[in-house]
């Protein structure tokens, strides 16, 4: 157990400090601004709006549509604007975690666009990405059961940790485990379980009960954030 | 008198719990979860007798049965019109609505009517589980709206635009001396003689738009338009 402080000095379970900022791109119907520590993302929202092409459409409910992208500038070594394997994997992972809270069946033929772009990675951006996501479409007034809170959790070197940034997530001294976790909390369901690594049974129920913590706390926030806009 | 975790007027986000009763009815933009009603968008609380309701602050315009609105045409068919009316689906107005008077559609090229990019009113007749969304320009005498302008609001800030018994826009006419048409789906259609008058409406509504939910706007409004 060589892992007693954590790299940036926080606490086990504590979370980098998290900045919100609402309706940063007018032309969407909703976008919001999510950082938490270093990492950074931009979401916008476009919709309910009509579907094309016809056949993708289904009769009594609406779809969301994903899309996770990484800037070229936001990682040190040049990212290529194309979207790769893993891009197109977490925007279906993201849209999958959204979906359960929002009332689709209020808008059938019609789609919502989500728009999240990581201007800035450090760690977390799926995480991220969900938060800002779904502050966007609070923004753009788009009826939803709750919000959708992410964090992730993991181990470091045998140590239960909250929201692992880069540093972490690339600790040689020891084994990593990363563990993104995206929580609804009126609904009391996960919509996010991934995990990276190798982890003991109690370790990963500790992470997943550390992360879910985390995540209402997040969810806090948020509110708060939502709220003093429109005040 | 039932319990609320809420005061009437307060501002709320989606998922805050706004009662834990079931005595309560629990209104629209709310849902009922358990004993809880929760809010479903950000919004007014507004709180009648048993029944909680949210008037929710953004979102697209969702189409409601006999909501009386400005559309634009899209493209003029055989036997009707495409009509786009800020909404998420697509209206279609038949040969069949479009005036009482008797005519022959053979004889009548629906392009000679209506043709595209012109601006319409009109009102929402049919609007089906299956988004099947007709509109209807039967009750009208001009069906086409000449000149003017025509800004975009957002659609819940047009009660505000409107007020009570029409007050506002009355006054926004009067003081303008201009035309106002204002729809449920956020459209705004202003004409005057002066296209400067166009301009100070359209000013006054932007205004309107961007304060919608401060108290006092009628005389702000008044003091801007002297």
């Amino acid at each position: 157990m060589a892992y007693k402080k954590r790299l940036d000095g926080r606490k086990f379970d504590q979370m980098r400090d998290i900045d919100i900022k609402l309706g940063v791109v007018a032309n969407a119907d909703g976008s919001a601004q999510f950082s938490m520590g270093r990492t950074k993302i931009i979401a916008a929202v476009y919709g309910p709006k009509t579907l094309h092409p016809q056949r993708l459409r289904e009769a009594d409910k609406g779809i969301i549509r994903a899309y996770y992208r990484m800037l070229p500038f936001s990682v040190s070594e040049r990212k290529t604007p194309r979207p790769g394997r893993r891009e197109i994997e977490l925007s279906m992972v993201i849209k999958e975690a959204l979906e359960e809270s929002v009332f689709l069946e209020e808008f059938g033929q019609a789609v919502i666009d989500v728009h999240i772009y990581v201007v800035q990675a450090d760690a977390g951006s799926r995480c991220a990405s969900i938060c800002a996501a779904t502050l966007a479409l609070a923004d753009a007034g788009i009826p939803m059961k709750d919000f959708v809170a992410s964090v992730s959790a993991g181990v470091v070197d045998g140590e239960v940790v909250l929201d692992l940034n880069y540093q972490e997530e690339a600790y040689e001294d020891g084994d990593v485990v990363d563990m993104p976790i995206a929580y609804v909390e009126n609904l009391n369901k996960v919509t996010l379980l991934q995990l990276d690594g190798k982890a003991t049974e109690k370790q990963a129920i500790d992470a997943l009960k550390l992360g879910i913590e985390g995540c209402k706390i997040i969810k806090g926030k948020m509110q708060n954030a939502l709220k003093q806009k429109f005040a | 008198m039932s319990k609320t975790d809420v005061k009437d007027k307060d501002i709320v986000v989606p998922g805050q719990t706004l009662a834990k009763d079931m005595g309560l009815v629990a209104g629209k933009n709310t849902y009922r979860h358990g004993e809880e009603i929760i809010a479903k968008t950000a919004g007014l609380v507004d709180i009648k007798g048993r029944v909680i309701k949210i008037i929710p602050l953004s979102g697209k315009y969702i189409p409601n049965k006999f909501d009386e609105l400005i559309g634009v045409i899209l493209e003029a068919g055989g036997t009707g019109w495409q009509v786009n009316i800020g909404a998420p689906y697509q209206a279609y107005l038949p040969f069949s609505e479009y005036t009482k008077r008797f005519m022959d559609s053979r004889h009548v090229e629906t392009v000679d009517l209506l043709a595209e990019g012109d601006l319409i009113q009109c009102k929402i007749v049919k609007y089906t589980k299956t988004k099947n969304l007709i509109v209807s320009t039967k009750h009208l005498q001009d069906k086409k709206l000449e000149g003017g302008i025509v800004i975009r609001v957002t659609p819940q800030k047009v009660p505000r635009i409107i007020g009570k018994q029409g007050s506002m826009i009355t006054l926004l006419r009067e003081k303008t001396n201009t035309n106002i048409i204002a729809g449920p789906n956020g459209w705004v259609w202003i004409k005057s003689d002066k296209p400067e008058n166009e301009l100070k409406a359209a000013q006054a509504i932007e205004f309107i738009n961007q304060n919608a939910h401060k108290q006092g706007l009628t005389e702000k409004i008044e003091k801007l338009l002297k």
